[in-house]
């Protein structure tokens, strides 16, 4: 595989490159664009801006080494809230292999519900439950998504699972793309054991085989056009650990396919001047705002002894709230709890003792992307009905637990502290400020939104960029609207769509 | 156990009245491997040995640290703070500028607020560590938001330590992955 893999930073000087496809960003929607084209005989060229760090490598890391080399920003990027919202830390991966690396391996399809909003309120036709099967089944297969067994279910997830029951609402086992899992509970870090079957260890070497290079630590700075259409890209090659611009780059192609993601795609096209015409690139953006409820038992649950994630519960979607089981390190745990010192230190000891869950609200686009003094600047406003669910969010996973036996939760709000069963009801939740929230994100969506006009949409219903042909876009940047479920799945199935299509569409002179 | 002798000199670069760090010996039960690829025995810096990030900012973490992580025994022993002092100036240093932006903010926020709280009008350095733990405390429960910024970084890296993982009941091999840690370099 690493004979595909050129590292920017090895290269002395400028380079320059002649292809028939360039693809920038190597994650969940490039590297399934790049294995599909390459397999049907284009020559395909990727461009990751991250470096190239390989499974044997990220497996061993600890989760901080895991943040400095492998998200962006170390995953300090956040959010500014605006109105009440609370300030959200968005986390994503800036690698070859993309975020697909860093998930927690969860695969949805895309809910049916939603795929009838994109008809019905976007008028997008042909992403239906039956025209997307295929699309579905070759994804499931290539990246062997199973559920996740009952024994590997940790004991965190099974309390709160047995709260759920207790108090009537329903859930199910989550699926993942895993072979071989022993449910160490690191996905989030790089899986240690191959067993996730992220882009990198999946499509990557399928489109190597196929004879795709690929070039990591190169950035694109603009996309290229010539009589009217996208014909290469332009950027530099990054080097040292630093990251610092060095060589220059050049790529032409006769077609660009843009999947870096819904924070770099719409910067690259603001950067490029495409898409002002509609006033809708780097806007739209839906996040799935996420908040982590812990709870403390009597005795040790010890929730890092098996899967990261292995089970969910959508008995609250009419909240538009999807419940999810996860596990922090312990470290993230001791940080997000109250308290400095000898609080910090009670605290921080019961970890053996603590479970958690998360739960994310299926939003609405309230978010934009864009630069402000040259410098990427990502808001996001909640809707009034979003941030409505916040409070029974909470309240509901804390009900769960406490059903289950919990002592005491720890809820996301700064300040608050643990809270037993008689404080939950005097706690005024419906009111806590938005600034007092704790919030995450590891979903960004819909900053290129694909629709059928060019008045209020990026791209058309394959992909292409409305103001310049033959530049698509294949990430999660298209997404109408946002999901209500993790998106990885999703995300690799509309670029598929789109890369059976580019397949079939000859290639311009 | 493997012992190193390490002399990091945060004291040169620390403001007046914080914590000053002479590391003469640094004992690990987890022997690192400078071999292995991917350890770094030593933070990012420049080509010239100059730091990245702003001596200052590892300064002032490493005294919300040690209030931090205080327990009923005192603070935490001077060689596990040199040694976060240099996890922490390494996360910065190759997380990107805009974290070392974010990082710095929330301390800066930190400094000035912690010691307002509390009605204190000097620096959070010249606290003492049990009045710094409760100006901290009540900032926290106040304007929560910087805390939890600084706070939850220096915990990610502190309980990435295997003394400090093991003190609060955490014996999990995948989260502390098996890379060596990066210790002070040898003198």
């Amino acid at each position: 595989m690493s004979d595909s893999i050129v590292e920017g930073r090895s290269l002395g000087g400028d380079l320059e490159l002649d292809t028939d496809v360039v693809i920038v960003g190597s994650g969940a929607g490039g590297a399934v664009v790049a294995a599909e084209l390459a397999e049907a005989g284009q020559r395909v060229v990727l461009l990751e801006e991250g470096p190239h760090v390989p499974p044997e490598r990220y497996g061993r890391m600890r989760p901080s080494e895991n943040m400095r080399e492998l998200w962006r920003d170390g995953g300090l990027t956040f959010a500014v809230g605006l109105g009440d919202t609370p300030v959200i830390n968005v986390m994503m991966g800036q690698c070859v292999g993309g975020s697909s690396v860093l998930t927690g391996g969860v695969c949805f399809r895309i809910p049916g519900s939603v795929m009838r909003e994109w008809e019905v309120e976007h008028g997008l036709t042909g992403l239906d439950e039956k025209s997307m099967e295929p699309v579905f089944e070759e994804i499931e297969r290539r990246i062997h998504v199973e559920e996740v067994p009952p024994e590997m279910r940790s004991l965190s997830t099974t309390r709160f699972l047995q709260g759920l029951d207790a108090l009537g609402l329903r859930w199910q086992p989550l699926k993942r793309n895993t072979h071989g899992c022993n449910g160490c509970g690191r996905c989030n870090f790089g899986c240690p054991h191959g067993a996730k079957l992220s882009v990198d260890v999946t499509y990557l070497p399928r489109a190597f085989a196929a004879g795709a290079e690929l070039y990591s630590d190169a950035r694109v700075d603009a996309i290229v056009s010539k009589n009217g259409r996208a014909c290469g890209v332009v950027g530099r090659l990054l080097d040292g650990p630093r990251r610092k611009p060095r060589g220059k780059l050049s790529v032409r192609a006769r077609r660009v396919v843009l999947a870096a993601g819904a924070y770099a795609s719409p910067l690259l096209l603001e950067q490029s001047g495409i898409g002002r015409r509609s006033g809708q690139v780097g806007r739209n953006l839906t996040v799935h705002p996420a908040f982590r409820v812990m709870a403390r038992f009597a005795d040790p649950v010890y929730g890092w002894k098996g899967a990261l994630q292995s089970a969910y519960s959508d008995a609250l979607e009419h909240e538009r709230i999807t419940m999810t089981g996860l596990y922090i390190p312990p470290g993230a745990m001791a940080g997000t709890m109250p308290g400095i010192a000898r609080t910090h230190q009670l605290n921080a000891e019961s970890i053996p003792k603590l479970a958690i869950f998360g739960g994310m609200i299926h939003d609405e686009g309230g978010g934009r992307i864009q630069r402000v003094f040259g410098k990427p600047v990502m808001t996001y406003r909640m809707a009034p009905k979003d941030r409505a669910a916040v409070p029974v969010l909470m309240r509901r996973m804390a009900d769960a637990f406490f059903a289950a036996g919990a002592e005491e939760v720890f809820l996301p709000v700064l300040g608050l502290g643990g809270v037993d069963r008689d404080r939950l009801g005097k706690v005024d939740l419906e009111h806590v400020p938005g600034r007092s929230l704790e919030c995450g994100s590891q979903h960004p969506l819909g900053t290129c939104r694909m629709g059928v006009a060019p008045q209020n949409s990026v791209v058309d219903a394959w992909g292409q960029c409305w103001e310049l042909p033959e530049l698509y876009v294949a990430d999660g940047s298209i997404l109408p609207t946002s999901l209500g479920v993790n998106p990885q799945l999703s995300i690799m199935s509309m670029a598929l769509r789109i890369a059976w299509h580019l397949r079939e569409r000859k290639l311009p002179s | 156990m493997t012992r190193f002798a390490a002399r990091p000199d945060l004291s040169a670069r620390a403001e007046p009245g914080t914590l000053r760090l002479a590391v003469s010996e640094i004992a690990q039960d987890s022997a690192p491997d400078s071999d292995r690829e991917g350890s770094h025995l030593a933070p990012l810096r420049h080509e010239d040995g100059s730091p990245i990030v702003a001596p200052r900012v590892v300064a002032r973490a490493v005294v919300v640290a040690e209030a931090l992580f205080s327990t009923a025994d005192g603070p935490p022993p001077e060689a596990r703070l040199a040694w976060l002092a240099l996890e922490l100036e390494d996360f910065l240093a190759r997380a990107g500028a805009r974290s070392r932006f974010v990082v710095g903010l929330s301390l800066f926020a930190v400094w000035v607020l912690a010691p307002l709280v509390m009605l204190r009008f000097t620096s959070l350095a010249r606290m003492p560590v049990a009045e710094r733990a409760r100006a901290l405390a009540r900032l926290e429960d106040t304007f929560g938001a910087p805390v939890l910024a600084v706070k939850a970084l220096l915990c990610v890296l502190y309980y990435e330590h295997p003394d400090a993982a093991l003190s609060v009941g955490f014996d999990g091999q995948c989260l502390t992955g098996d890379s060596p840690l990066r210790l002070p370099v040898r003198s």
